[in-house]
């Protein structure tokens, strides 16, 4: 597919053209970098372009909270959801692939979640080609493929930018900020640096370490305070809870919330079983889910390799240097 | 934007409502739904919540549940009358192959509340009596009082091989069946893997003993089908509360054959 180029004192011409039909979602910097809704020409100098933002981009398509329908006694009806046409911009191939991993999680042949569909259909994923990793990364492990509608490779004075979707390309063509080019992407461009760190011969072979004593090195330490899960990409477990209204109670939402495999509740049944009582049990079960019964599903590791759940971690507790030296 | 709300349950009217022991009761609903025996539906009453709930009639015309009072969502839906509604979706999960089933005898193990959806493969069996051949049927209770199915229980005699036990009858009730466990009478009949399935539903801890036994009675391990619960929330395989390791109790079973799962560590 073609290339185009946006020269970097287009940008702000590039957001006004964006902005008059999609809302401009992109890493902003702030105690966190998060991804935030660019409203106006002043944010965009607060647009994070170096670093892996510490949040990712998940809530997006997933909220924490969402109602997925209203109730009325014996009745349920849709909420009536207008998804915006969102452009989500500055994303890091980690980032895109774990989309590519929330698409097959929740969208195939016999069920597909209505709201992350729609919104997902209206979103055109643009990337930032990430050049360097730090110490928690290891995507460069990981079988991460192209997978963008856009994707920015940062020169001197421009971007150069391919398209790989249909949408892509059609997206590209509207906004006259890019320009077609014949210039190339080339090898040197998609070189990131510095984004192994995980024996991979150790990770395909996860199954094996299922009783290893090891992982409690990881889990002792842990406090199930659910940051791992929260600042995953990838991580989409929900459950659903009932919101009556203050006044009339026989009406309501039923919400969906983000859920957490950490805490014991997550498996808890009627009687007060907990299937995964002990926290050994429950940090094992989101890297196994991430490493090894994702890919039996799937063909592909859930994790995409970005590093937040240790970086974020407040005990910095490395499950991937456990894993190394099992 | 139209769309396709997976998640949005339709009312279900109660047809009937029976008491069967007293925490358990069994309600019919005024639903067609095409389905397999060892399905379950979502049940929601709205402000309460939603639970599995397995589907334990084989029926055209109407489905019926058989629920046990244990919390918040089923002590609501104990409290419904007949005429009232509640609301389900589904059917969701893998049930038992019946297809597959055709030609054999079928060994059917309940124990407790996990007799319910074997209620179901009695009742599609017995839609299609021609397709297979014996139906043996052992289920245990905790006492005469916890039976369920007392209705149903005389047809199931008259048709099929009936062997039931409690583990003690401390009111001394008479009951048409034996004290004791109900692996012992399976340890005592005289079959083999011949031509035969066994189906186990029940606490994990009977599951684990009555495999013992059918395996010491020759079955292989893919013949043998039993039953898991999790904790469920989507019914659909999305928000990951019914993980069994990798397996999804609500989408990949509830119904497992044996082998399937049973070198997984959280089986
Ligand atoms: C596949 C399957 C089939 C089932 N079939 C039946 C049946 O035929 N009859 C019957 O009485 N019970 C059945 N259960 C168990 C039933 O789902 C729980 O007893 C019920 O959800 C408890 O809900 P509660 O609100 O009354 O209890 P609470 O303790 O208040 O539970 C709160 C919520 O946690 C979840 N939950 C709690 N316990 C369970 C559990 N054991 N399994 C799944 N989710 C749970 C539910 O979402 C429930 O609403 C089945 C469970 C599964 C997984
Ligand atoms: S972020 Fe760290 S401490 Fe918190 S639950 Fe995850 S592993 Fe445990
Ligand atoms: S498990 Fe950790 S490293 Fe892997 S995608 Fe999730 S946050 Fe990133
Ligand atoms: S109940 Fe949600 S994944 Fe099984």
């Amino acid at each position: 597919m073609s290339n185009y180029v946006l020269q970097k004192e287009e940008f702000s011409a590039f957001f006004s053209q964006v902005s008059e039909n999609y809302d401009f979602i992109a890493p902003i910097k702030g105690k966190e970098t998060s991804f935030e809704k660019v409203t106006n020409d002043d944010m965009l100098n607060l647009i994070e372009w170096d670093e892996l933002p510490l949040f990712p981009i998940k809530h997006f398509f997933q909220p924490k909270d969402e109602p997925i329908f209203k109730y009325d006694k014996t009745t349920a009806k849709d909420v009536n959801s207008k998804p915006r046409k969102t452009v989500l911009f500055g994303l890091r191939l980690c980032d895109l692939n774990a989309i590519h991993h929330r698409d097959m999680a929740l969208m195939n042949e016999d069920f597909t979640d209505p709201f992350y569909k729609e919104r997902r259909e209206n979103s055109i994923l643009i990337g930032l080609h990430c050049k360097k990793g730090d110490e928690y990364c290891f995507c460069g492990d990981m079988d991460l493929h192209d997978f963008f509608d856009l994707m920015l490779y940062e020169h001197d004075e421009c971007f150069i930018i391919e398209t790989k979707t249909d949408k892509g390309l059609k997206f590209a063509k509207k906004i006259t900020a890019l320009d077609r080019t014949d210039k190339a992407i080339h090898a040197n461009d998609r070189i990131t640096e510095n984004n192994t760190r995980i024996d991979k011969e150790k990770m395909n072979k996860i199954a094996d370490f299922f009783t290893s004593e090891k992982w409690e090195e990881g889990s002792k330490l842990c406090l199930s305070c659910t940051a791992c899960n929260m600042l995953c990409p990838s991580c989409y477990c929900f459950e659903f809870t009932d919101e009556p209204e203050l006044v009339l109670l026989h009406k309501g939402q039923r919400m969906r919330n983000i859920s957490s495999c950490q805490l014991k509740c997550f498996t808890r049944v009627a009687g007060d079983f907990v299937f995964r009582k002990e926290k050994n049990d429950r940090f094992k079960h989101r890297i196994y889910h991430q490493l090894q019964y994702f890919k039996e599903k799937h063909g592909v590791t859930l994790c995409v390799g970005c590093g937040r759940c240790i970086r974020g971690c407040p005990k910095r507790i490395d499950w991937v240097d456990i894993l190394n030296k099992m | 934007m139209a769309k396709d709300n997976i998640y949005v349950p339709t009312p279900a009217k109660i047809i009937d409502y029976v008491i069967e022991s007293g925490d358990t009761f069994s309600i019919k609903l005024d639903v067609k739904m095409e389905h397999d025996p060892g399905q379950f539906v979502m049940c929601s009453i709205p402000g309460i919540g939603e639970s599995a709930i397995s589907i334990c009639s084989f029926s055209r015309d109407y489905l019926e549940l058989n629920i046990r009072e244990v919390g918040n969502v089923t002590n609501a839906i104990s409290r419904l009358k007949k005429d009232d509604s509640l609301l389900i979706r589904g059917p969701y999960g893998h049930g038992y192959p019946m297809d597959d089933f055709k030609d054999n005898s079928i060994v059917i193990i309940g124990g407790g509340s996990g007799v319910a959806p074997l209620k179901g493969i009695i009742e599609y069996v017995d839609t299609r009596r021609s397709d297979f051949k014996y139906i043996d049927i052992f289920i245990g209770y905790r006492t005469p009082e916890d039976i369920l199915f007392k209705k149903q229980l005389k047809s199931w005699k008259t048709n099929h091989k009936v062997h039931l036990s409690v583990d003690k009858n401390p009111n001394k009730t008479k009951f048409d069946g034996k004290v004791g466990f109900v692996t012992e009478l399976l340890k005592q009949s005289d079959f083999d893997n011949k031509g035969r399935i066994a189906v186990i539903c029940g606490p994990p801890i009977m599951i684990k003993f009555v495999v013992g036994i059918l395996k010491d009675k020759g079955f292989n391990e893919d013949q043998i089908f039993v039953s898991a619960e999790r904790m469920m929330q989507c019914g659909v395989g999305f928000c990951g509360h019914c993980m069994i390791n990798g397996k999804y109790c609500c989408k990949d079973g509830p119904v497992f054959r044996y082998d399937e799962i049973k070198d997984l560590p959280e089986k």
